[in-house]
């Protein structure tokens, strides 16, 4: 697919957005917020991780004595939670906002993502590929979508696991993510990415073999369903919904190199969500999100006054909406492919017209 | 399982438009068995008979000796190896800069 020229017809919000791409040109988005707010409290990093690492085994714990599996469906999706939760503070020590330590970055992080098997450095060189590619549609690594064209040309599984991705199954859009990179070095394009990889395969590689065999062999088959397959599957439940959503719109394109900027992918392609407080506090912020990807070195709880900071230099530039599953529902049933017309997302009705 | 790949980086010398036309022209020799005079960088890729599966090939084991990531669309995009050697020169002294 050659990608100059794409959109063939942009609308006028397209001609929109890039307007106001334009006027970003320039400008260092980063001066906009004070420096204080970039300095880890590796404490309150710990509180963070003590509080998911405590949801995340407490469900479990409560699903091996629970009298029904009832209550088993929530108690997962609880568990899911607090696995999230682990991620998202694995997520601060990727972009080196835990601690100014690499080493205890490298070592919480690669314990945070336990509960998801992902090994640490797969997933901070993949994450941060998708920070510098952002909404770019030949580099972004997440949740990039398919011209119609591109869609039907998959082979028939690869379309099935594209379409369920987007509708249905879009719980198993990172589970998808973490089959392509989580333990293939070669999936990185530098050396030095391979082989922080292959040091990380190295660790959760021996420690999911031993923990889940030694889980099989004390708990049998529905052991290890019950407590670890059913809340990894939960956990990327949350994974999958919140990263889906944050770069997912009817009203945000997605870019062709010859279009994106780092300056528009870093403020205007994400949309923040604001949370019930309980929900913002056990997800570590992770939907205040438009300051993350302006900054990632800003620790997590410093980035709702970095988001305010933000709005203040740049009025009208941050996309922010209040949490509500009907976002996700639209997303699931409307926005599938990439127009390739009008630069935004279109529906899998588009891969039908002759 | 051991065997160095022949096609990534084996020096630490910085990458250039130039490197990565002569990795290019390489690669053609290699992959299509042609003599390294009959190598017109400014010829299509078509014109060397490459096709998708190859050209797609190509571009990810372009991705590592350039080591940024590369749309699988390059090929395509770009047309001939000096456009993406062009191509790919800008984007290497833009990444430099950041």
């Amino acid at each position: 697919m050659a990608t100059s020229g794409i959109p063939t017809s942009p609308d006028r919000r397209f001609e929109e957005f890039l307007e106001k791409s334009r006027a970003l040109e320039g400008r260092h988005l980063t001066e906009s917020i004070p420096r204080e707010y970039f300095t880890p409290r590796t404490a309150r990093g710990v509180l963070g991780l003590a509080v998911s690492l405590a949801l995340y085994a407490g469900a479990i714990a409560a699903v091996a004595y629970s009298p029904s599996w009832l209550l088993d469906i929530p108690l997962w999706f609880v568990a899911g939670l607090g696995g999230w939760g682990m991620h998202c503070i694995a997520h601060d020590c990727g972009h080196g906002s835990f601690s100014r330590s690499r080493r205890l970055n490298t070592a919480v992080g690669s314990f945070a993502l336990l509960p998801l098997l992902y090994p640490y450095h797969s997933w901070r060189h993949v994450h941060n590929l998708h920070h510098s590619h952002t909404n770019n549609l030949e580099l972004d690594t997440d949740w990039r979508p398919l011209p119609p064209a591109a869609y039907q040309r998959l082979s028939p599984l690869a379309k099935a696991v594209y379409a369920g991705t987007r509708t249905w199954a879009f719980w198993g859009g990172t589970v998808r993510y973490w089959f392509v990179s989580g333990f293939r070095p070669g999936y990185f394009p530098k050396r030095s990415m391979r082989r922080d990889v292959w040091r990380s395969i190295a660790f959760t590689g021996p420690v999911a073999v031993v923990g889940l065999s030694a889980l099989a062999a004390f708990t049998g088959v529905r052991g290890l369903l019950d407590y670890f397959v059913l809340p990894w599957l939960m956990t990327h439940l949350w994974f999958s919904a919140t990263t889906l959503m944050h770069h997912s719109a009817a009203d945000v394109p997605f870019l062709t190199s010859q279009h994106w900027t780092r300056n528009a992918g870093r403020l205007l392609l994400t949309t923040d969500y604001t949370y019930p407080r309980a929900l913002s506090f056990l997800t570590h912020n992770i939907a205040v999100h438009t300051a993350h990807h302006v900054a990632p070195a800003i620790p997590f709880y410093n980035l709702p006054q970095a988001q305010l900071a933000l709005k203040a230099a740049h009025p009208g530039m941050v996309r922010e909406e209040r949490l509500r599953l009907g976002r996700l529902w639209r997303i699931l049933r409307s926005l599938h492919l990439y127009d390739t017309e009008a630069g935004f997302y279109t529906g899998f009705q588009a891969a039908k017209k002759p | 399982m051991f065997r160095r790949n022949k096609n990534e980086r084996t020096s630490d010398g910085p990458v250039t438009e130039e490197t990565v036309r002569a990795w290019m022209v390489d690669y053609l020799v290699n992959k299509l068995d042609v003599d390294s005079s009959e190598v017109d960088t400014s010829r299509s890729f078509e014109d060397y008979g490459l096709d998708s599966r190859t050209g797609i090939q190509m571009c990810g084991k372009l991705e590592k000796f350039v080591e940024l990531r590369l749309s699988p669309a390059l090929l395509y995009e770009y047309g001939s190896i000096d456009a993406v050697a062009a191509h790919l020169g800008r984007r290497l002294a833009e990444e430099s800069t950041h």
